[in-house]
């Protein structure tokens, strides 16, 4: 069942169009991970799924229900921390907890609320305000935060912005617990491939505002794809000594540096064998599956990006 | 809703800079007291100038605590807007600035409860920064000088309220003066819609209603009746209308009157039309904002 | 203005000189008759008039020690009261040298009564003229104009009833030109209800002050202490 839709959605700031036509959907029990760099639109979608940004055109809903009409009964179901988890600074835990819970609408004890703080490690200091926080206890008060009202949709948006390696090992254990053991549909977003690849179920690629690849995790991740890049002093020399050969056809391109295979993930030793025969010097081999390929074709172009590529 | 004040409430009187406010008030007051505690007399001979030359000037009796007040509220009303822009302005553009605002604003609940209840608190915070003022300005000044009959200085006269007829006032005073504040809030809680910290809308705040000011008292026919009875700053000065007493033919005052009720009714009037107006424009654009911050 | 003080000492009546013709000699009685009258302490209402001065009806004190000590005084409150200068006081008028002229007869109060002119000798002196109303079927002065140089001419009237017996007035208006007042300018934010001005011609010269005493008890020599009148 979709827990979300959303259909043909744009968002047009002035003259820049930040989200173009998107539609995708979410279903009950998904890890729906959400794949852009920065800047494809990704935080626009998610502040158009709760009520922060107004859609230029396109409709969503969720639970069912029309999200501009049922703004109020979807919201009080929906927990997020969107980008930084930002809070009062001068209250403390407990207060930051207790505010943002009774403005969910849902009645919350003391008791659960001290509870909640338990489960994320912050019992100890939930009198202690927020500014003498570190950045890993505050990401986790916002997610106490974003799920004292036992919501049923769970938005997480660039969660491990700014964490330390044990922050992101802790939240990608939370967001699987969330999942696996309460059953949690989430959406959470990235611009880093193997973090949603790692957690999520689904994914949804996006770029410029426009829906690039949409897809169960398991299909998008085929081995029988995979690419292979072997780095070589003389590309092109390396082609014409692997013409004669039945590798020849998995190769894709050459570039100054490399040459590009795509195949089965278990053909890569046979690979690297016949090209030491061949005597060409390898200096590296990189296998990539297909997603990752295209996620960085897409990004090849921009700058930021170009650790693969020449 | 209830709910909703309640929490605008802890948000800003948990705030250190509510407290600026409060602070700075009880220092400005007490600096006042204090010079006229020990140099009293020379701002009486101030005030009256020449006048001294002419009557016999009672300065012992002039400096009560009532005088101090009304000494303190010509000095510090026009301050205070300053104090209320420092919470009011910042009571979206510093949600906006620290990054709570889209964690609120995707709550369940309307944004226009969460700005009516935001202004709602700021009008709290407002009425009660003035009765520090009161009890302060008033109540302390009281003790410090006792009371008797208060002599105000006009442009064209001198005016003596004898001290039964004052205290009821300054009530009426004071509660005119939280109305003109509410103005002020009302005008840096508009600003700060717009804004994603709170030092624009604090300080285009203050400059409007230091613009205004100065529109409103430069004496220039042009203006008068132009540009003047329109700037809310004009009328935020009514509350000194409840000490202008009306006079009989003769030109003796009369205790227990208002010289011109109908003009502090009407200023009342237009203040409260900009506050609607400040707050309507406020939640419309709050309304269609989107929150990007 | 200048001589509003001196109307506070007792312009008594003149009840023993009746169908005296001669104004040197009616002036002589009045002299006399303030002698007699050595202090006294009043109750009294004091209503101001001045255009510039916004000022409720005040309950105060009166002090006179002869020969010329005068205060006003409002425990309770607030009075503005004008300042005497003391050269001038009538006191001092009818005890230096001057002239008395009859200037004939009107009427006051709807009483009939003589007009007597003074002239002081010294001609460089503030006071320029003063003119005296007299009913000289009561023997009283009703009505007093002093003229001088500075403030032009200031009136007084005298009214009497329940202190007739004591020869002391129930109630004393004064009246006196109130340009002498500079008000101070641009201390005050004032509120402007936006209610026509006054132009300045109003508030300008010729404009006429009064202030009204009305007394409410008397206690005529019983002594005050000097420090009253510091």
């Amino acid at each position: 069942m979709a827990l979300v839709t959303v259909s043909r959605l744009t968002k047009k700031f002035r003259t820049h169009v930040a989200v173009d036509d998107l539609s995708f959907s979410v279903n009950e029990g998904d890890v729906y991970g959400f794949l852009g760099q920065n800047g494809a639109g990704k935080s626009t979608t998610i502040r158009m799924l709760l009520t922060l940004v107004t859609p230029t055109a396109g409709h969503i809903e969720i639970f069912g229900l029309d999200l501009k009409k049922e703004r109020k009964k979807i919201l009080s179901q929906v927990g997020a921390v969107i980008e930084k988890p930002d809070l009062y600074k001068y209250l403390s835990a407990y207060e930051n907890l207790s505010l943002f819970a009774r403005m969910s609408g849902t009645k919350i004890g003391k008791k659960e609320l001290f509870a909640q703080l338990d489960m994320v490690g912050l019992g100890d200091r939930r009198d202690d305000k927020v500014k003498t926080f570190s950045q890993g206890m505050k990401q986790r008060l916002g997610i106490a935060v974003s799920l004292i009202h036992n919501p049923r949709l769970i938005i997480l948006d660039e969660p491990t912005n700014g964490l330390d390696p044990q922050g992101i090992a802790d939240m990608r254990n939370l967001i699987l617990h969330l999942s696996r053991h309460l059953h949690k549909t989430i959406i959470v977003s990235s611009h880093l491939l193997y973090e949603i690849e790692q957690v999520s179920t689904r994914m949804l690629i996006i770029d410029e505002g426009k829906k690039m690849v949409e897809g169960s995790v398991a299909t998008l991740m085929d081995p029988s794809k995979t690419l292979v890049e072997a780095e070589v002093p003389d590309p092109g020399k390396a082609a014409n000594l692997l013409e004669p050969t039945s590798w020849f056809q998995y190769l894709q391109k050459t570039t100054n540096h490399t040459l590009v295979f795509q195949l089965p993930k278990e053909l890569i030793p046979d690979l690297n064998r016949e090209l030491v025969q061949l005597q060409i010097d390898v200096l590296s081999l990189q296998a990539k599956n297909s997603l990752e390929a295209y996620f960085l074709s897409l990004t090849r172009t921009k700058q930021h990006v170009a650790a693969f590529t020449d | 809703m209830w709910q909703l004040l309640q929490i605008e409430l802890l948000k800003i009187f948990r705030k250190p800079r509510t407290y600026i406010s409060f602070g700075a008030i009880a220092l400005m007051v007490i600096i006042i007291q204090v010079a006229l505690k020990f140099d009293g007399r020379s701002y009486i001979e101030f005030i009256v100038g020449s006048l001294k030359d002419s009557l016999e000037i009672p300065y012992a009796h002039i400096l009560n605590g009532y005088f101090v007040c009304f000494i303190i509220l010509n000095l510090l009303l026009i301050h205070i807007p300053l104090l209320i822009a420092l919470v009011a302005g910042d009571s979206i553009a510093g949600e906006a600035n620290m990054g709570t605002l889209r964690l609120l604003a995707s709550k369940p609940v309307s944004r226009t409860g969460l700005m009516l209840a935001k202004f709602m608190a700021t009008v709290i915070y407002t009425a009660l920064l003035l009765a520090w003022l009161a009890f302060i300005a008033l109540l302390l000044s009281v003790l410090i000088f006792g009371t008797n009959d208060i002599l105000i200085a006009r442009n064209d006269s001198l005016e003596i309220i004898r001290s039964n007829d004052v205290l009821w006032r300054y009530l009426a005073a004071f509660a005119f003066a939280t109305l003109a504040l509410t103005t002020v809030a009302a005008l840096a809680f508009l600003l700060s819609v717009f804004a994603e910290n709170s030092i624009g809308p604090i300080v285009s705040t203050i400059s409007i209603v230091i613009v205004f000011t100065i529109l409103s008292e430069m004496q220039i026919p042009l203006y008068d009746r132009t540009v003047k009875p329109f700037l809310f700053t004009s009328h935020m000065l009514a509350w000194k209308g409840l000490f202008y007493c009306q006079v009989d033919a003769g030109g003796t005052a009369i205790p227990g009157t208002i010289e011109n009720i109908h003009a502090i009714a009407k200023s009342s009037g237009i203040l409260i039309l900009y506050i609607i107006s400040f707050v309507s424009a406020a939640i419309f654009v709050f309304n269609r904002k989107d929150i990007l911050s | 203005m200048k001589t509003f003080f001196s109307f506070l000492f007792p312009l008594v009546l003149l009840t023993t000189v009746a169908g005296a013709q001669d104004p040197s000699a009616l002036m002589k009685q009045i002299r006399d008759r303030m002698e007699k009258i050595s202090d006294y302490e009043a109750g009294a209402r004091f209503k101001t008039e001045i255009s510039f001065l916004k000022v409720p009806d005040a309950l105060v004190k009166i002090y006179y020690k002869k020969p010329d000590k005068i205060k006003i005084k409002n425990e309770n409150g607030i009075s503005l009261v004008p300042k005497e200068t003391g050269s001038i006081s009538l006191y001092s008028l009818v005890n230096s040298p001057y002239q008395a002229l009859d200037a004939g007869t009107g009427t006051i109060q709807g009483v009939p009564v003589r007009i007597i002119k003074l002239l002081p000798s010294d001609e460089n002196g503030e006071l320029v003229l003063a003119t005296l109303y007299i009913d000289t079927r009561r023997m009283l002065v009703l009505k007093a104009k002093t003229t001088t140089r500075e403030s032009g001419t200031d009136e007084v009237e005298l009214f009497y009833g329940k202190f007739l017996q004591t020869g002391l007035p129930d109630k004393i208006i004064f009246s006196f030109n109130t340009q002498d007042f500079k008000l101070p300018k641009g201390v005050t934010f004032d509120y402007d209800d936006g209610s026509e001005k006054k132009k300045p011609a109003e508030t300008g010269k010729n404009q006429r002050g009064k202030i009204e005493i009305t007394f409410l008890d008397y206690s005529i020599n019983k002594g005050i202490s000097d420090s009253v009148f510091k």
